[in-house]
């Protein structure tokens, strides 16, 4: 796998978060874990992962191990498979042939025929060649399958021999290449010399018949956040017919939805709906791809047409990008209903099977394990992501167990993990719980290691302020951690869940740490779980606050804000206090950058969560505020860590001054 | 853990795979599967071992490596339904489709090895299948009122149902109320089965719908939805009184089709005294419309404006006893266009005391009575050209008429003409004797030709006692016809989806311990839709459908087993595709999540090849189960045929085959699926990816879907997987589609020897 290392050097220096706010995506649910299926790998969130994680890979080992099934019936990943196994005749039925150049025309013929719509996708690369024909170039046509779908649906080591075979028939030459999945797979996996049909063309200047097509252009993401390949089509389209752009284009472009054939539901045709009343409000007629799947996956709303729930959808044709190329030239017809594709009948070839066991470690790296446990678990990238895929979830419940699993864990967790196991809390103090028992309590104060064993001043805060409203809450002895650090490396917490279950169940429970408060509510069943800026948002009329002249930014903490969209409640409070100056960071809420501490990336990777702490203390900085305010202890300590010049409170720290008590 | 009970069968297993040995090497072959085998599985202590195993090694499933699942696959069903899910087993069919079609010992025994390793693959995955109880309506469906509907509606309301009839003709009562005497008694037709119609006619309890059609049958077991068209009498039947002064004025005289010809009639006309409904009809085709009936009809009856009408019943369980017909053999050999060929049905209509020439022979060209009568049994019957099969009862009511007319007209010269004279029966070959001691010729021959001679005619046939060949003349000739399904019979096929054999009479599910019941639940079939059959025959199985119909309505609910199939509301897009799909309308797009209604599917799992997503699957077949048996099968043997068999034909044809102890090569595996429709293109790539030399479908024959258009289906994803395969440079030829029948083993092998040609 030498694909992406150069990338992870780069991010390895310097992290660098992206400058502009990517659009946040609403839809209709959240998809699952699990089945490492919902990932169109559009790699959408690489925009906005503070961490520049190369996510696409980690989905791509994830689907290694569960080897899930791909739509339509499995049967293009078993195509794809076979593909690998023969020879795949020469199909095209048009175009002069020579040796140019050469030509990569992908698989088109084989979706034409296995898709049963009537369909003629093939056009695109009938077009390419006679457009390659008619700008002077005969071409020699090299077919084959790249083997995306298997690389992107995890079928691995099929794809090796795919790739072993394909690789001896590129070597040596330049390829003009217009799918972009064959574009992004030879160009970055084969390491091979391909152009772009797109860039080719443009390069040789063509003279364009302008046509009366009124088009727009569908970013496919191989093509374009794979490989920063934005102008060049949209230059042809210009010249070549009626252009204009939709609404999330470019690097923001939405995905078509569907990749390797696996993910196709209901959130996925949501996302290709969506899409596709994208461009039909740019009034235009066609949208045109230059990719052969985007095209597959837009257009197959016109198969279910006959639907009340899609009506608005008709009318938009899907068009391949050569397509137009080809008409602008005059020696293509898209409209023509003759199929581009001819197949003959032959003797063919009998496969042996391929026995490969399955083995992970074939495709464990230094960058893999890299990759793996940069994670902050913040959260951004499912924002961003079209079908809000729980990238972080994957990494925590698939990925990192697997890798922990065989030992690849970073010593630092591994001795996390086991100072937990001795002593109950992740810092290893010996001297247990400060536990106030009161069986007859109504709530549970739920205080978390870190506002146990290193901030203090949070614990006494908390409990100051819950006797001050008077609520009547207990801390049961027998409370270890509540696991959030073993969650979020990948290691087993059963046995603390266990442990906290004993001593938790009935009670509602109050706790001041995001981390506590999210493990509780999300990987314990059936806790009543209450964040304490919740308890004192209901009383603040109870607490006499004093005036506070400060001027404060408020830090969201991952865990609480992106995980339960829990924005508005501490920022209420803190203008609740008389005199308090509330400053927005550039990106907040949704968008907020994490701290750079989570998913265990403080202990093993302490650089890394101090370049992104260093980054969002430089912004407080720069705005020239008197403290930053947040809501996670974890958080608090690691801002705190890396910047000296400007203190971190937690929320209940700041309500203290303002009440003039001294925590 | 799975446990595999194979059988010895006493030697039609253990006699030509080495049990022992198959026993053993499943015990070691993987730590979750454990073998066990016995003499006869199905036997008590055989099914008793099953269940003591289940209880004792908590078993998840049970692979049961016996006979076909057609046979004992209830029996294993309910023994193991004893111990858990009933449907957590799998079954290697290793007699039928190993054993029996495999003569090297060593080569069955590596091809069972492979059947067990895919059905235990398949086991792995087995799901609790779960029932459901749903209402059922006691009214009964009798398609046709001859003489097999008559008897069964009477044991019907007898036990208190309510029978709807429905009779294409304008009476019940059939072909025996047509004929003059019946054998081997002699009694006259219709003086025994007058009374039945009679009784059928007064019964408070049948509807009786003359006329009329049954266009189309939906819903469900228990409750089926039947839409009856009734075709214009043009006369109101309830004003009509069957008085006659319409026939007597009218001035048309056309041939009356319910003489087969031999009579005429008037355009208003009623075709016999006792019809039931006793009214009269004006036919159409004839009438003139000169209005006479209507002005001599006291009652007003005359309706010719009558339109036909269709209507809705709710029934609970059908019986079909829509009968046959005889073949047309005008215009053949047997030159029946010629006046003096007649068959006997016609002979019949001649010789009823009723009839044109109030029962005395006379020949239709010239009215005279014949010198020289021949009979030609075996016409159209037991030939390849015509009717394969024999007709059963034409030996017996030839030598009938032969004797009726010979006692009658000593003088008369008659002549039987046969291959040989089938009198199986009970005084059968006494009633035989006697004809021949009557002094009746009986000629061993099968008629060539009959050459007409002006109104004469000249047989030709060899007398095979004597090896000479013999030219006869005879100046009028009886044809016994062969039988064929009727008209109505094909039609039912079609409209109630009931699977017919090749010779297009409809099929029990068990030709001899389930002769009545269809394939479909709620379905029965008796009499002469079933096959050629004499009267008592006909009445038997009336009796027995009445039988089984009142038992499976004895409850106001009947269980259903959920074989069905299952969406998965995450991964359903609702898009529709599936229940465009279905022609059972089976699933319901209505709610939030689309749903299947479980009592209306039939379970074919069309639906389940064509979901983009693969939400729905067909839950005793899933996508994943066959797919892990043919991973199991090429495991153990990589250079298999995979064969995807239809429980309603192909996978039948197999089972024949090896019943016929014909040769299969062992490298052909078969894998059942419930309709071929249910095979998904990527059933025919994967086992090539697996190194799988071939693969086919066995489908139904076209036209004879159980499923309506499963076998259409699959003929067009077959074409569309040769064509990948060619493109990818596999090649196409190595998938194939064959059609057959249930009953065409012979195809089978046919198709398994050519698969194993192409795939060398």
């Amino acid at each position: 796998m030498s694909v992406d290392n150069s990338k992870v050097k780069e991010a390895k220096e310097a992290p660098k978060a992206p400058e502009e706010e990517i659009k946040p995506i609403k839809v209709a649910g959240e998809c699952e874990i699990g089945t490492v299926l919902d990932c169109a790998t559009c790699k959408r969130c690489s925009l906005v992962c503070p961490t520049e994680l190369n996510l696409e890979k980690v989905v791509r080992i994830s689907r290694y191990l569960k080897d899930p099934k791909g739509s339509h019936r499995n049967v293009f990943k078993v195509t794809s498979k076979l593909a690998g196994m023969a020879e795949t005749q020469s199909w095209l039925k048009k175009g002069e042939t020579g040796t140019d150049i050469a030509y990569f025309p992908g698989c088109s013929a084989l979706f034409d025929i296995l898709l049963q719509r009537d369909t003629n996708y093939s056009g695109a690369a009938e077009a390419a060649v006679l457009s390659l024909n008619k700008l002077g170039f005969k071409p020699e046509i090299i077919y084959g399958c790249c083997g995306h779908d298997l690389y992107y649906s995890g079928a691995l080591d099929e794809f090796e021999i795919v790739k072993k075979e394909l690789s001896k028939k590129l070597e040596g030459k330049k390829i003009v290449v217009g799918c972009g999945e064959c574009y992004h797979m030879l160009k970055n996996v084969y390491n091979a010399d391909v152009i772009t049909f797109a860039e080719f063309v443009f390069e040789q200047h063509p003279k364009f018949e302008k046509t009366d097509l009124k088009t727009t252009y569908h970013d496919p993401c191989r093509l374009g956040r794979y490989n920063e390949i934005y102008d060049a089509p949209r230059e042809l389209l210009k010249k070549a017919s009626d252009f204009r752009e939709m609404e999330n284009i470019r690097e923001e472009a939405i995905c078509c939805s569907v990749s390797a054939w696996l993910n196709c539901n209901k959130h996925a045709r949501e996302v290709r709906f969506n899409r596709i009343r994208e461009a039909k409000a740019t009034g235009a007629d066609y949208i045109v791809t230059a990719c052969n799947k985007c095209s597959i996956h837009l257009d197959c709303v016109h198969y279910e047409l006959n639907k009340e729930e899609v009506k608005d959808l008709e009318g938009i044709k899907i068009i391949g990008l050569e397509e137009v190329v080809g008409y602008a030239l005059g020696v293509y017809d898209p409209f023509k209903e003759e199929k581009s594709y001819e197949v003959s009948e032959i003797k063919g070839k009998f496969l042996e099977p391929i026995t490969i066991e399955k083995d992970l470690e074939r495709y464990i790296d230094e960058d893999l394990i890299e990759q793996a446990f940069r994670c902050t678990s913040c959260k951004n990238c499912t924002i961003v992501c079209p079908v809000h895929y729980d990238t972080p979830g994957l990494m925590m419940e698939v990925f990192r167990p697997e890798l922990v699993k065989r030992g690849y864990a970073p010593e630092k967790h591994t001795k996390i993990a086991s100072v937990l196991k001795k002593t109950g809390n992740a810092f290893g103090v010996e001297t247990g719980v400060k536990s106030k028992v009161n069986p007859k309590a109504k709530y549970i104060y739920f205080p978390g290691c870190v506002a146990q064993y290193r901030r203090d001043d949070v614990f006494q805060a908390t409990v100051k302020i819950l006797d001050l409203l008077g609520v009547d809450y207990e801390i049961p002895e027998g409370l270890v951690c509540c696991g959030s650090v073993l969650k979020r490396t990948g290691h087993p917490m059963d046995f603390l869940i266990e442990q906290n279950m004993k001593v938790l169940k009935g009670k509602p429970i109050i706790t001041s740490c995001s981390g506590c408060y999210a493990t509780l509510k999300k990987d314990y069943e059936g806790l009543d779980v209450h964040h304490i800026t919740d308890i004192i948002k209901e009383n603040i009329g109870k607490l006499p606050l004093k005036e506070v002249k400060k001027k404060v930014m408020y830090h969201d903490p991952c865990h609480l804000g992106r995980k339960f969209s829990y924005y508005d409640v501490p920022r209420e409070i803190i203008k609740a206090i008389p005199g308090i100056e509330l400053v927005p960071f550039d990106k907040e809420k949704e968008n907020a950058q994490c701290c750079g501490a989570g998913g265990g990336v403080k202990s093993a990777k302490p650089d890394l969560a101090n370049d992104l702490a260093k980054k969002k203390m430089e912004e407080a900085k720069g705005k020239d505020v008197d403290m930053v305010v947040s809501s996670c202890p974890f958080c608090e300590l690691n801002l705190a860590d890396n910047c000296e010049d400007i203190p971190v409170v937690d929320i209940l720290n700041l309500i203290m001054e303002s009440l003039g008590v001294k925590a | 853990m799975i446990g595999v009970f194979i059988c010895f069968c006493g030697q039609n297993i253990g006699g030509y795979i080495n049990v022992p040995e198959l026993t053993d090497y499943f015990n070691n072959w993987r730590d979750d599967v454990v073998a066990f085998n016995t003499t006869f599985l199905c036997s008590e202590i055989g099914q008793d071992l099953i269940k003591d195993k289940i209880e004792e090694l908590n078993l998840d499933a049970v692979v049961v490596a016996s006979c076909s699942p057609k046979h004992h696959g209830g029996i294993f069903q309910n023994c193991i339904g004893q111990k858990m899910n009933q449907y957590r087993w799998e079954f290697a069919n290793i007699r039928e489709q190993c054993a029996w079609v495999t003569p090297n010992k060593k080569n069955a025994t590596e091809k069972a090895k492979a059947i067990i390793a895919g059905a235990i693959e398949k086991a792995m995955l087995m799901n609790d299948i779960g029932s459901t109880r749903v209402p059922v309506t006691k009214d009964v469906l009798i398609i046709g009122g001859g003489i097999a509907g008559m008897h069964g509606s009477l044991e019907l309301t007898d036990k208190g149902f309510h029978v709807h009839m429905v009779e294409k003709k304008e009476t019940i009562g059939g072909h025996m109320v047509q004929f003059d005497r019946v054998f081997p008694t002699d009694d006259c037709a219709m003086c025994t089965s007058s009374p039945i119609l009679a009784e059928v006619a007064m019964d408070p309890l049948i509807d009786i719908y003359s006329l009329s059609e049954v266009i189309e049958v939906k819903g469900r077991p228990g409750e089926y939805r039947v839409t009856i068209r009734r075709n214009p009498r043009y006369i109101d039947e309830s004003k009509c009184t069957a008085c006659g002064d319409c026939t007597t004025h009218c001035p048309v005289e056309a041939w009356s089709e319910w003489h087969y010809g031999m009579a005429t009639r008037a355009a208003t006309y009623k075709p016999l005294a006792q019809a039931v409904p006793l009214k009269n009809r004006i036919e159409k085709e004839s009438c003139i419309r000169c209005g006479t009936c209507e002005n001599v009809c006291k009652a007003n009856a005359i309706m010719y404006d009558q339109q036909p009408e269709e209507f809705e019943i709710t029934v609970g369980a059908i019986m079909i006893s829509t009968g046959y017909d005889i073949l047309d053999l005008s215009n053949t050999e047997y030159h029946q266009e010629h006046p003096n060929v007649i068959s006997h049905l016609q002979l019949e209509a001649i010789k009823v005391p009723s009839g044109p020439t109030a029962g005395e022979i006379l020949r239709p060209s010239d009215g005279k009575m014949p010198k020289h009568l021949v009979f030609v049994l075996c016409a159209g019957s037991r030939d390849r050209r015509h009717n394969v099969y024999c007709s059963k009862v034409c030996c017996m009511y030839t030598t009938k008429n032969a004797r009726l007319i010979k006692s009658e007209h000593p003088e008369m010269k008659i002549t039987i003409c046969y291959i040989d004279v089938r009198a199986a029966g009970r005084g059968y070959e006494e009633y035989f004797d006697k004809a021949r001691e009557m002094g009746i010729n009986y000629v061993r021959g099968n008629v060539s030709e009959i050459v007409p001679n002006g109104e004469d005619l000249i047989l030709r046939v060899e007398d095979t006692f004597t090896g000479e060949p013999l030219e006869m003349e005879a100046d009028l000739v009886v044809l016994s016809s062969g039988m064929i399904p009727s008209q109505g019979t094909r039609d039912m096929s079609e409209v109630i989806h009931v699977v017919s054999g090749a010779d297009k009479f409809l099929a029990p599910v068990h030709v001899k311990i389930a002769p009545v019941d269809t394939a479909n639940t709620g379905v029965y079939i008796a009499g002469t839709v079933e096959a050629p059959k004499p009267i008592q025959e006909c009445i038997t199985d009336a009796g027995l459908v009445a039988s089984r119909i009142s038992t499976f309505l004895k409850d106001p609910e009947i269980e259903i087993d959920l074989k069905t199939s299952k969406i998965n509301p995450e991964i359903c897009i609702k898009c529709g595709t599936c229940a465009d799909n279905c022609v059972y309308d089976a699933i319901d797009t209505t709610g939030e999540d689309f749903k299947v209604q479980d009592v209306s599917c039939q379970a074919c799992g069309k639906c389940s090849v064509v979901c983009p997503t693969g939400a729905i699957d067909l839950q005793l077949f899933t996508e994943d189960q066959l797919i892990k048996q043919v991973d199991g099968i090429l495991a153990e043997d990589k250079d298999s045929i995979i064969g995807f068999c239809c429980y309603q034909c192909g996978y039948n044809a197999a089972d024949l085959a090896g019943t016929a102890k014909a040769f299969i090569d062992p490298k052909i595996k078969v894998v059942l699926v419930p309709c071929s429709g249910r095979v998904t293109i990527q059933h025919m790539l994967y086992p090539f990816f697996k190194g799988a030399k071939g693969v086919f479908v066995a489908a139904c024959l076209e036209g004879q879907c159980h499923y309506i258009d499963g076998n259409l289906q699959a003929k067009e994803k077959v074409k569309l997987a040769k064509k990948s395969l060619d493109l990818m440079g596999i090649g196409g030829r190595k998938l194939n589609l064959f059609n057959m029948s249930s009953a065409e083993g012979p195809k089978f092998v046919a198709a398994s020897k050519r698969m194993v040609e192409i795939c060398q």
